[in-house]
């Protein structure tokens, strides 16, 4: 099957034309064209914000395109819903799994196939489907227990059923892996090889670039909205490594550069944050040594699955450790909560800005102000002429219009939302501010003020441990990336070291540094 | 942000709102000074009150009014209570117990002690019934609905068996003078409706619990992540709830001079419908106490005015609910208007 060129004669199972998407302005797909033949395995791979997701959404009809179009089977269909997408073949496996936990295997894989509802004999053929799906994934033992409790690889697994039960044209897999043991994965690489078998088309996405070889027949890869490359499996994986790095990145981001020049002056500081021997609770990572000073910003890149922002939210107090310590100045923490991290001296700025980030219901004043109160209250008792004074600051030190100040914070664009949340991590006066994808859908000149704020920060004492899935953001402004692979730290860039491509073979644990 | 005029930040799109310089036009100032629920419950108030004005000559006597103060007050302090829980996005079905628990220990205590300290161990116990409610449901995680129903439930049972033949009346002759006694031409019973209202108001305003109710009712996730205590937080918007459901269980035993049971059972659904009608969000912290005492007041208009017109008293749960139905719907409109807080 390799041989077939992506342009031939194959029949197509889907093809996508010029897809154009742009969220608030950001374009996350620039014009992208992708083909799958029919019985054709297909990788989809690329860095973060590369804008795998949106394709995939795109396709299975979660997002609805600004341009281009879509064919299936060799018509051009307009797929207006993921249910519209399911009609016309394209079954989506998603990287959280939307099984309804307290139906049986069986009644999961079944769910929704109205296939199988017309006609009296609708029980035994969808039963009968189920039972074929579940076969291939070697489920068929427990069709009858329910999916709770089960381990994510089996609810994997039974998603997959699901999906193959609808016999579709294109199955789409989004990273099935990426919260899978070696093992597991192991087991799922030999479905995906019996659903091949089958001639079922494939679009697959991963991060595991380890795993293409055996599983597809053609590689495309993406960076920055755009398709960059199309490889054979036969492709060496450090070349892949470049192509989903890119070169020559010089171009685009003078910004940054200035930024850099500007942060290299203030470095070389004390002491300031140290981590020893930590060891997450729930198991995302472990043994992790840190130490950050002042003046520094220290990036932490990793996978989704790699520990990175877990790490993150356990300095901020946000998240229990088994084992470790963490200490500021010397002094070790024993910070239970961001509450407790925030007195001690660490600031959070948790990504995600809509979930965990802003508090809908107030307004921008509201917002900058919440996590100082303890400070500007005497027994509970605000004193508002002091919060008005300290918050005004506050918005002026993070260029907030102090005229929105009224205005309900889910008003303001996501950059505007996001000084005001850098406000309001300020207002505590934090020595270290550990902040998760600050910059994440947000417009250049919002860029451009948060990165001030973090240079600020570090002119004045302070440290960021800033993590990103920009990798090229990590590369311009951070003094020092340590990169985490599967709960450890694997690699530790310094300046000299410090590159795109070398932080994408470390986030994929090819050679690098080794710790 | 106490006024409604200050609360309403002007409707304006992502845009506009932070640009200060774009012109206002003159809707979108009406839009801010009066856009939001507490407004239009205070409009639906003054037309309520004009037509029963002209409908029934006895609508706006010192005599009548005074009785509408004096019918209205429980149910305003009830709502205070209901605004905390619902603001921290929780429901508290036990109010209903509560306040018969408090009116048969207030009842019982009065034979043995003066009604001011009756009156202040049963509120303690209300208290104390709230923040068992609060623990449930902030620190073990239990659902509120179910906790409070149970709560309710056993309390009930507790009140039951304490006033085992029946509604305790009480003899001491001090005990229903807070409600018969006037301070001015002002029903006693109105001036402690006041002052449990704005003790809400001050709690919620100039106290860091206040924004803490309010962050966590917003988005308890990022709350906690911002520093927000937000267990605590939820478990003292409990006690406060039972704490005003206590209060408002005495000033009823009072008014009525014994102890039941079963006293809450009615008002209990006011108290939330009242909290509806004044704008209170379920689920989304939003909420005034200007709004919910304003709800309560439409409410005991609605009530004695059917009473007036001589129309079967029932009629006025059909009114209230269709009233809440009105109220959830024009905020909706409102929001969907992109009225900000509408």
């Amino acid at each position: 099957m390799s041989a077939a060129a992506p342009a031939t004669a194959a029949a197509t199972a889907v093809e996508a034309c010029g897809i154009e998407k742009s969220f608030r302005g950001i374009r996350a797909l620039r014009g992208v064209s992708l083909r799958v033949a029919k019985g054709e395995a297909r990788a989809l791979v690329g860095a973060n914000g590369a804008g795998k997701s949106t394709l995939i959404n795109v396709i299975c009809g979660a997002v609805q395109p600004d341009a281009g179009s879509l064919q299936v089977d060799g018509r051009t269909v307009a797929i207006r819903s993921p249910r519209t997408a399911i009609e016309l073949g394209i079954a989506t496996v998603h990287q959280h799994d939307q099984l309804v936990p307290n139906l049986t295997v069986a009644q999961n894989v079944e769910l929704g196939d109205e296939r199988s509802a017309r006609g009296v004999g609708w029980l035994t053929r969808g039963a009968r489907r189920a039972r074929a799906a579940l076969e291939l994934v070697g489920l068929e033992g427990r069709a009858d227990q329910t999916v709770e409790g089960m381990s994510l690889a089996h609810r994997q697994l039974v998603s997959i059923a699901r999906a193959v039960s609808r016999d579709p044209h294109l199955l789409i897999l989004d990273e099935p892996t990426a919260a899978l043991t070696p093992l597991e994965a192991g087991y799922l690489m030999e479905v995906i090889g019996r659903l091949r078998e089958r001639g079922t088309s494939l679009l697959y996405v991963t991060h595991r670039l380890q795993e293409l070889a055996e599983i597809v027949d053609w590689i495309t890869v993406m960076r920055d909205g755009e398709v960059v490359a199309e490889r054979s499996p036969a492709v060496a994986e450090a070349d892949l490594v470049e192509l989903i790095a890119g070169e020559g990145v010089a171009v685009h981001d003078q910004q940054l550069a200035a930024e850099r020049r500007r942060l290299a002056g203030v470095t070389g500081g004390t002491k300031l944050l140290r981590t020893a021997g930590l060891v997450d609770a729930h198991g995302a990572f472990r043994d992790i040594d840190l130490e950050v000073r002042t003046g520094e910003v220290l990036g932490v890149a990793g996978l989704p699955d790699s520990g990175a922002s877990e790490l993150l939210e356990a300095i901020a107090g946000a998240r229990k450790v088994a084992a470790g310590t963490i200490s500021l100045d010397g002094r070790a923490l024993r910070s239970r909560s961001p509450r407790a991290a925030a007195r001690d001296g660490i600031g959070y700025l948790a990504g995600d800005r809509a979930r965990r980030g802003v508090v809908p219901n107030s307004d921008v004043a509201e917002t900058v102000a919440l996590s100082a109160l303890p400070r500007h209250s005497r027994g509970g008792f605000l004193r508002r002429r002091q919060i008005a004074v300290s918050t005004r600051r506050r918005m002026e030190e993070c260029k907030v219009d102090p005229a929105v100040a009224r205005a309900p914070i889910t008003t303001l664009s996501g950059g505007n939302q996001q000084k005001a949340l850098f406000a309001r991590v300020l207002a505590n006066d934090p020595r270290v501010v550990v902040c998760e994808d600050p910059t994440a859908g947000i417009d250049v000149a919002g860029r451009e003020s948060i990165y001030d704020l973090v240079a600020r920060l570090c002119e004045s004492g302070g440290a960021v441990i800033w993590a990103a899935s920009d990798l090229r953001e990590l590369v311009t402004i951070c003094d020092r990336v340590v990169v985490l692979w599967r709960g450890t730290v694997v690699a530790e860039l310094t300046r000299e070291g410090l590159d795109e491509s070398s932080l994408v073979r470390a986030q994929f644990n090819q050679g690098g540094e080794q710790k | 942000m106490s006024a409604v005029a200050e609360s309403r930040p002007p409707g304006l799109g992502a845009a506009g709102a932070e640009d200060p310089s774009a012109a206002r036009t003159l809707r979108e100032r009406l839009r801010a000074a009066f856009g939001g629920p507490e407004s239009l419950v205070f409009v639906v108030l003054l037309i309520l009150a004009g037509a029963l004005s002209l409908a029934s000559s006895n609508f706006a006597t010192e005599f009548n009014l005074q009785n509408v103060g004096r019918q209205t007050s429980a149910l305003a302090v009830l709502c205070v209570g209901v605004l905390f829980v619902l603001l921290v996005g929780g429901i508290d079905l036990s109010i209903a117990g509560v306040i018969g628990l408090a009116a048969v220990i207030a009842a019982r205590l009065a034979a043995s002690m003066s009604p001011a300290e009756a009156f202040l161990i049963a509120v303690l116990a209300a208290t104390a019934v709230g923040v068992v409610n609060g623990g449930l449901v902030a620190v073990c995680g239990l659902s509120p609905i179910v906790v409070t129903l149970a709560m309710g439930q056993a309390l009930l049972g507790v009140a039951l068996l304490l006033s085992p033949n029946g509604p305790i009346i009480v003899d001491n002759p001090g005990y229903g003078d807070l409600a018969a006694s006037k301070i001015g031409p002002v029903p006693t019973l109105v001036v402690a409706a006041l002052v449990c209202l704005v003790l809400g108001h001050l709690l919620l305003r100039r106290f860091s619990l206040g924004r803490y109710i309010y962050s966590v009712g917003g988005n308890e996730q990022a709350a906690w992540l911002a520093g927000v205590p937000t267990r605590p937080v939820k478990l003292t918007a409990y006690a406060i709830g039972g704490t005003f459901a206590g209060v408002a269980g005495i000033l009823l035993s009072s008014r009525t001079g014994s102890g039941e049971a079963t006293l809450g059972s009615t008002i209990m659904l006011s108290a939330y419908a009242a909290a509806f009608i004044g704008g209170v969000g379920f689920g989304t912290g939003r909420g005034t106490v200007v709004g919910v005492a304003l709800g309560a007041v439409v409410l005991g208009v609605i009530s004695n005015g059917i009473d007036l017109l001589g129309l079967n008293g029932d009629w006025q749960y059909i009114v209230s609910g269709g009233l809440i139905i009105f109220a959830i719907g024009f905020q909706r409109a409102a929001a969907q208007l992109g009225w900000g807080r509408g």
